[in-house]
This record gives structure tokens, sequence and C-alpha cells, in this order.
């Protein structure tokens, strides 16, 4: 398994763009083979090798294709099948960041879902050769970087603000340490407003963000520790989910009682998709 | 965001347990609640390093006592969940709770999380005070400190409780002025007991009692438990004890001399 994740260099890119990442499993890698996607507020546009098949199991449905695609913000858990090799260069755009871009989708608020690219205009507008991107972002991952901030600038210079998106931009800034009945307040604006506003940019409501983003946080936390050090009632104070017994209980399960490799391949994969640092 | 703690001097949660005994609706058992949880591992809850509340667990891994401050920002549910859970490292095993029906919220708290409940004891108190003392033949006399190995015998050959543990609960007894003994003919024939509390529920006695195995069916159970239910009074103080839900006889008695059977002392297994 060799992964990297990077931020954009150009400043304009990463007004949109959280980061850039890229996950291969070799053929002889005994990886997890079914690792979990969990929920994740942002969408990603993944660039694989045209003949490259994915599989989702959405939950429910399915969706299967080949090539590059696109990974709307989802609030399921997917299951991926990782039981072949592979290689993906994500790109992981910033919560709501769709909404500001020039029109490429019929439906921008599109959720748990996931979308073929290839062939689409899109994908021959941004001029994306995705096996000479593959291929330098083996071998240097740097440059990988200043390729895809090149690609992407025409495009993103052409993003728009809104009312909308000025008002969730700043809510998401304070999301994580806000309580989100007094966010309305020190935004100056209705709590409805903000609702309304936020809800159709980022397609989720500010509680259900905040939740994607504190089970992201919390796994992060998860991940860095061995589960014999790990206090539960702490954490679950601490990401805020002492109300939510059954997602304790899921979470020490899916830690505890497996073998410490199988843990490591599997919060590697989420590290890469999800875009948890380490 | 709460911390749990272990704690090391039980002075530190004095004003909790303080808290904790006026929410009650009854006096609680002396022995579990001055006995047992003493001896059980005890546990701080923080809200930014202030303390809001404890719990204590004995050793067998039940929880005796739960007590979180009204003013705590935590949700006494959430957190009693996580406990009850074994999400606590700190903590640790919690296999169930003892807990009365005099403590209604802790044992609402522990019924959401009930699997199996049974009655354990049953706890009892006088609720209204005969206007002149019972009659009473039999006398009792307080217990002398050369009388200290008479005692223990008769309690072990009667109750079968280990010898060692006997001395040193008889011995603190006698220096109280707290254990008396029914004699005939040079024989010790039953104990009693008139414990008084040193905090919380001041204004109670509780009352313990043994009567020699030969001498069961007499009576004499209930004639014992007058006279310490007079002693009690005389000094003001209102009587309670317990006794387990399987000892019929000690219940009988216990009405006969006029307690009243108000409230249980339940087991919980939690389900997990």
């Amino acid at each position: 398994m060799i992964h990297w994740l990077q931020a954009p260099k150009s400043t304009q890119i990463a007004k949109y763009v959280e980061c850039y990442w890229l996950i291969e499993k070799t053929a002889d890698s005994s990886a997890y083979q079914h690792p979990k996607l969990n929920p994740d507020p942002s969408a990603h546009l993944i660039i694989s090798p045209e003949d490259q098949a994915y599989h989702y199991d959405l939950n429910p449905g399915i969706a299967c294709g080949a090539g590059s695609h696109w990974l709307f913000p989802h609030k399921q858990t997917f299951e991926l099948d990782h039981s072949n090799a592979f290689i993906h260069l994500g790109i992981k755009f910033k919560i709501g960041a769709l909404y500001s871009l020039p029109n490429f989708s019929d439906d921008l608020l599109a959720l748990d879902r996931v979308e073929l690219v290839q062939d689409t205009s899109l994908f021959k507008q941004l001029g994306l050769n995705d096996s000479q991107l593959i291929d330098t972002a083996r071998s240097n991952p740097d440059q990988c970087c200043a390729q895809l901030d090149t690609l992407l600038t025409p495009w993103l210079a052409a993003c728009s603000e809104d009312q909308h998106s000025i008002l969730t931009n700043k809510a998401l800034q304070q999301l994580n340490s806000a309580t989100i009945s007094a966010l309305g307040e020190q935004l100056y604006c209705s709590q409805r407003t903000l609702e309304r506003s936020f809800q159709r940019v980022t397609g989720l409501t500010l509680k259900q963000c905040q939740s994607m983003n504190r089970l992201e946080e919390m796994l992060e936390y998860l991940y860095q520790r061995e589960a014999t050090d790990l206090d539960w009632v702490d954490i679950a104070f601490k990401f805020g989910f002492s109300d939510q017994p059954h997602l304790i209980r899921y979470l020490k399960k899916q830690l505890g009682f497996t073998p410490k490799t199988y843990e490591k391949e599997r919060g590697l994969t989420i590290d890469a998709y999800g875009g948890i640092s380490d | 965001m709460l911390n749990i703690k272990a704690i090391e001097n039980l002075e530190e949660i004095s004003h909790l347990k303080q808290a904790y005994f006026t929410q009650s609706t009854a006096p609680l058992d002396g022995m579990w609640h001055f006995g047992f949880a003493l001896m059980s591992a005890h546990f701080g809850f923080y809200e930014q390093q202030q303390l809001v509340g404890y719990c204590c667990i004995n050793g067998e891994g039940y929880m005796l006592q739960f007590y979180l401050a009204d003013d705590a920002k935590t949700d006494s549910k959430q957190l009693f969940t996580l406990i009850a859970e074994q999400n606590s490292a700190v903590i640790g095993e919690v296999k169930g709770a003892f807990v009365s029906t005099a403590e209604p919220h802790y044992l609402s708290l522990c019924v959401d999380q009930s699997s199996v409940l049974n009655v354990n004891a049953l706890m009892y108190q006088q609720t209204k005070r005969s206007t002149e003392s019972k009659k009473n033949d039999l006398q009792l006399k307080l217990a002398e400190p050369e009388q200290l190995s008479a005692f223990v015998e008769f309690a072990a050959t009667n109750i079968g409780a280990p010898e060692q543990w006997l001395t040193g609960y008889f011995s603190n007894l006698i220096s109280r002025k707290e254990l008396f003994g029914y004699w005939h003919e040079g024989e010790l024939l039953a104990t009693g007991e008139c414990r008084l509390f040193d905090e919380h529920q001041t204004e109670y006695a509780d009352l313990g009692m043994i009567v020699g195995q030969s001498q069961r069916g007499k009576g004499i159970a209930t004639q014992v438990l007058n006279w310490l239910v007079n002693c009690a009074n005389k000094r003001g103080l209102t009587p309670i004890c317990s006794t387990e839900s399987g000892n019929l006889g000690a219940q009988k008695a216990i009405q006969r001399a006029g307690l009243v059977a108000l409230n249980r002392i339940v087991q919980i297994d939690f389900n997990h």
C-alpha cells in the first residue's frame, strides 16, 4: 500500500480543494479487501486508469463502473471492493465547494452517489490525462500536485460565490467549536436563513455536517492509538457522541476485536479517502 | 467534556456523599452504605477539573452508589449508560448494581440498563412510635470489652461469619457501646446491636440481632427487637433495619416489633 496526501500549493485552488491524495494497492498486498468508507461531507474527484473497475456498496444500492469517477458527499457508510489491485489519485474538495463550481452536473447536491466522469464534457474540458497523471503521482508527488494545480486553475477561476456560499463558508469555519443553535446569532442572521443557505450549498444540515466532522476527528484520534489505550467515556464526551451509545458499541467492536494488522490496513484506506493526515 | 478519575481520599467527596444521602427518600441501609460502600473503589466525575459527581464499585464489579450534581452539565443517563457499557478504562468492568428504592434517581438509571432484577433485602423503619414502651420481660446488657471473645464465638457458631472479621466488628461496637447481649444462666443466647450514625441520617439508629440457633421459634427475636426499638426511641432516634428477602423468620419478628418494610434493596444485572 502506497499513499500520500498533500494540500494544493496555489491559494486560489486551496479555496476549493482540501487536498490531493494517492492510494495504491499492489497485487501482492494482503490489505483488507472490503474496507468501510465513513460518512464524508466532502466530494472527491477520483482519477483512475480507464479500465480499472470500481465497486461501491452504497448501503442501499451499489455503484460500479470503470475509470475516473465522482464520489459525492455521503451520509451513509460505503463499503469498498478492494479485492483487486488498484490505484486512485483523488482530489478532495472542500465542503460545499461544488456549489460554487461552474455547472458540471445536473444535480449539484447529489448525496450518497458515485458517478462516472470519464468521457464527460468536464473531463475533456479539463484535459485530464489519467495515465500520465498517475505515473507522475507514483514517481513525484510534488510534481503531480503542481500539475493538478495548473489543470484546475482555469476551471476554479470561473467559480462564483453568492450570499449562500459566503454564509456557509463562515458557518463552516466555526462549526466544529460552535453550538449550532447559537451559530445564527454569531453570524448576524436568523437561524432559519443559516440552515437554508447551508443546506442549499452543502446538501447537509448543520447538525449532519458537524457530526460527520466529529466522527472523522474521532476516527483520526482512534487510529493513532492502541485499542488498549482507549478510554471510551473520554472519547464519547471529547467528540460529542455521549448521546450515541450504539456508535460507541459499534466502533468498539470494530477496533477492539480485530487483529492489529487488519486495523492498520483498514485505517490506511480510510485515511486516504477520508483525508486524515498522519 | 467529562473525565473520570479514581478517588484516593474519600474526604474529597464528602460534600457529594452528603448530597447523596439528602436526596434519598428514606434512611439508607447501614451495612451497605457505611460498610460495603466505604470499602469500595470510588471514582470522581470531573467537568473542567471541577468535581461534579462520583460512583463506587465493589470488589465484585457491582455499583453501590452513583451521584451527579444537579448543576453538572453532563447528562446523567448518558454518563451512566457509558459506564454501564464498560466504556471507562478507569472504572473497568461493571456487572450490575445494588440499589434501593429509597434512591429513586440511581434506581431509575439502573433500571434503564437492567436485564435481571432480584430483591436482595427488605428495608424497615419505624413509622410511628408507640406512646408507651413495649412491655418486655427480656433484658439485654451492654457488652463489656472482656466479653468480646464470647460474642465472637457466639456469632461464628450461629451465623458462620469469619472470626477475624467478627473480632474487629464487635470490638468496634463494644467501644461505641452499641452491642448488647441477652444472657441466661451465664450463657449468651442472643445479641442485639443499636448502631448510631456519625454522619448523614443521624436521626436514625440501625438495629441488628442474632438469636442462637437452639433458641429460635420461641419469640426471643421479637423481644430482643422490642428492647432495641425502645433503646433507640429513648435516645430520640427512629429505628431502622434490614433483612434478606429469604429470611422469613426475621421478617415476621421485625413486623411484630412495629417496623414497616417501606423499601427494598435490589440487585440489578446490566444487559451487556
